[in-house]
């Protein structure tokens, strides 16, 4: 006669069996679909590229349509990503891969104490009596001298940093011209996408300084600024360097005048164009 | 003669899986004890050194990720109804689910005193985990802490956060407290501990999903073709360990060879799946990759995503030669002179033959 407890065990290792199927299944089906549409465009542009085989249809398969992607890709992406997620397995993996930047972003904080282009909606500051030269603080992840540096820890910060930084263009020879609408459209598409990680981000560095001065007033901006440092092509001048991109405005917090949450961002973005901030509707 | 001891469960394999030696053949415990001993120590030094001194810049309210910021918005859609109150709400739920099913037992956890307190709670438990005491229940709570601070704030993780969450989830459904752990001390287990293998070829299988995927993608790369990756990337100034412009080769040497390892790598991932069929190949493919993890170490800053792989190659290291050493040599000790020698329980109980490793 089967004991209870041998019942429950034969049922553990049958649900263990499932379970074991269902991961190998889980982990080919997922790592498969991430890396499928990559390969699948790459192999589409470069067959077609330059219209070398322009007489020539391509597949349904190709541009991702069809009863392949729709009866099976679909429904297998949805399931095995619900899985992946709820179970914190994301396989999403592609390490410096497929492609690697060459421009290298480092946030930096400008603090200042005037009202230089102050917003026609906000109130007027209140201005310090003494007058403040602005100040810029350059990120810890930043190395003082980039030719002769060690870093260690700090990681989780820098990728923060990262998170919230425009990534550069290309650039010819390591000369930028910010006032580009493609610069602007970057800087807009950060703002739009990460407007409270640019703002906890500056009240952070703000809160730290103002822990180090207690005795000056507060600033009435707070200012993101990026400053770019673009690897040469290969193998590069002798002797060896960055291509300094400069120090470019991105984005603006005003601590002392409140936006209004409800209909806009909650921080501004700068339009390298124009050279002014402007409020972002939500 | 001592038989092995047999811990936890072991899949119900069908025939021919059944007859499958890598996936049904159990093998010694010692290889998952040093995978949860490596895992823990190193999330420990992790939270000790990363979240803790950082927990209230990292999560709870006036942080990078406050409550009811970006993250909840972004990744996670929660349930309409819930907990479910009726049938009907289990239904709606099961017909209409959420497009996102990322979870963290911490939403809307603004205090700084919770946040510290799960901190605290989380390192006691990989304490736990790292002893082997309560193994189990000790797994569960750093798994779950891990998922939900994980969750909490994307902003600050990288895939090693990935493959530590990935390997947290094996050993918390696993025996990995069968050995070298205060709970088989206390259950008075000696001598041979077996496990079922499947958590580490789920494992294996997971580490080369990850190469060879990374591989893939590396292939479409325009800079991995022409074997200019890896001078980006230890020119990048946000991640390189040291100065590029220090190099103390000629710019063209330093350049040349950055080449040759970009296309070393790209290969080496690409074919991975092939390396390891053949064994003696398997292991040079093998130490090749812990090597490649050493020299991210050295060469890059990217926390602890080198330090997380490499705990992944610990099962496939050897481990249980350690203890059979330390039986032979407690074995040996207490032979009296003049007596007859013990037999060797290990050798007795056809080491070799049933229990063939990796």
């Amino acid at each position: 006669m089967p004991t209870v407890t041998s019942v429950c065990r034969i049922l553990a290792r049958i649900a263990l069996t499932f379970f074991v199927v269902w991961q190998v299944v889980f982990l080919l089906t997922l790592n498969f679909l991430n890396v499928e549409k990559p390969l699948r465009e790459a192999f589409k542009d470069w067959y077609w590229k330059d219209d070398l085989h322009k007489d020539v249809a391509v597949p349904e398969y190709l541009i991702g349509e069809g009863p392949i992607h729709k009866d099976y890709y679909e429904p297998a992406a949805k399931y095995t990503k619900r899985w992946s997620q709820l179970t914190g397995q994301p396989e999403s993996w592609g390490l410096f891969a497929p492609t690697i930047m060459r421009v290298v972003p480092f946030p930096a904080v400008e603090l200042r104490w005037d009202n230089q282009d102050w917003p026609d909606w906000a109130e007027p500051p209140a201005l310090p009596t003494e007058r403040q030269a602005a100040i810029v603080m350059l990120s810890d992840n930043e190395p003082i001298d980039r030719h002769c540096y060690a870093k260690f820890g700090m990681f989780r910060i820098r990728k923060y940093e990262s998170e919230i930084t425009t990534p550069y263009p290309h650039t010819v020879d390591g000369v930028f011209n910010p006032a580009t609408p493609d610069w602007k459209e970057k800087i807009s598409k950060k703002v739009r996408e990460d407007p409270e990680a640019i703002r906890n981000y500056l009240r952070w560095r703000l809160e730290v300084w103002q822990r180090a001065n207690p005795q000056l007033p507060a600033p009435t901006q707070v200012v993101l600024l990026v400053r770019g440092f673009e690897v040469p092509e290969p193998p590069g001048p002798q002797p060896w360097d960055w291509y300094d991109l400069g120090e470019h405005h991105m984005a603006r917090w005003l601590p002392a005048a409140p936006i209004d949450a409800q209909k806009y961002q909650a921080v501004e973005r700068f339009d390298p164009v124009s050279a002014r901030f402007e409020r972002v509707e939500k | 003669m001592d038989k092995p001891q047999f811990i936890g469960l072991a899949p119900l394999w069908p025939w021919p899986l059944s007859r499958w030696h890598w996936w049904a053949a159990p093998v010694r415990a010692e290889r998952l004890a040093a995978l949860r001993i490596g895992l823990a120590l190193l999330l420990l030094i992790d939270v000790l050194t990363t979240y803790l001194p950082n927990a209230t810049l990292f999560f709870g309210d006036d942080s990078f990720a406050p409550p009811g910021s970006w993250d909840w918005r972004r990744q996670v859609e929660p349930p309409d109804h819930w907990p479910p109150s009726s049938w009907n709400d289990v239904q709606e739920q099961w017909n209409k689910p959420p497009e996102r099913w990322y979870w963290s037992a911490l939403y809307h956890v603004a205090d700084h005193r919770v946040i510290y307190l799960a901190v605290a709670a989380w390192a006691v438990a990989l304490v736990g985990l790292l002893l082997g005491f309560c193994t189990r229940l000790n797994a569960v709570v750093v798994w779950i802490l891990s998922t939900s601070f994980a969750n909490l704030n994307t902003n600050i993780d990288n895939a090693g956060d990935l493959v530590r969450g990935i390997t947290l989830f094996y050993l918390m459904l696993s025996p990995c407290g069968a050995t070298w752990s205060v709970d088989a001390w206390l259950r008075g287990r000696k001598g041979l501990v077996v496990i079922s293998p499947w958590a580490l070829r789920l494992l294996f299988l997971q580490m080369v999903c990850i190469y060879w995927c990374n591989g893939l993608h590396k292939t479409i790369g325009d800079d991995w073709q022409q074997g200019k990756a890896l001078y980006f990337v230890l020119g990048d100034l946000t991640l390189a360990r040291l100065s590029y412009a220090r190099s103390p080769l000629p710019v063209e040497w330093t350049y040349q060879f950055t080449r040759l390892l970009s296309w070393f790598v790209l290969t080496w991932e690409v074919t991975l799946p092939l390396l390891l069929i053949w064994r003696p190949i398997r292991r040079i493919a093998l130490v090749f990759g812990a090597l490649f993890h050493i020299g991210i170490l050295c060469s890059m800053e990217i926390g602890f995503f080198p330090a997380y792989m490499l705990c992944l190659y610990l099962p496939l290291l050897p481990w249980e030669y350690l203890t059979d050493r330390l039986a032979k040599k407690t074995a040996s000790a207490s032979v009296q002179p003049g007596t007859a020698p013990a037999v060797d329980p290990i050798k007795s109980a056809g080491r070799e033959s049933a229990f063939r490793q990796q």
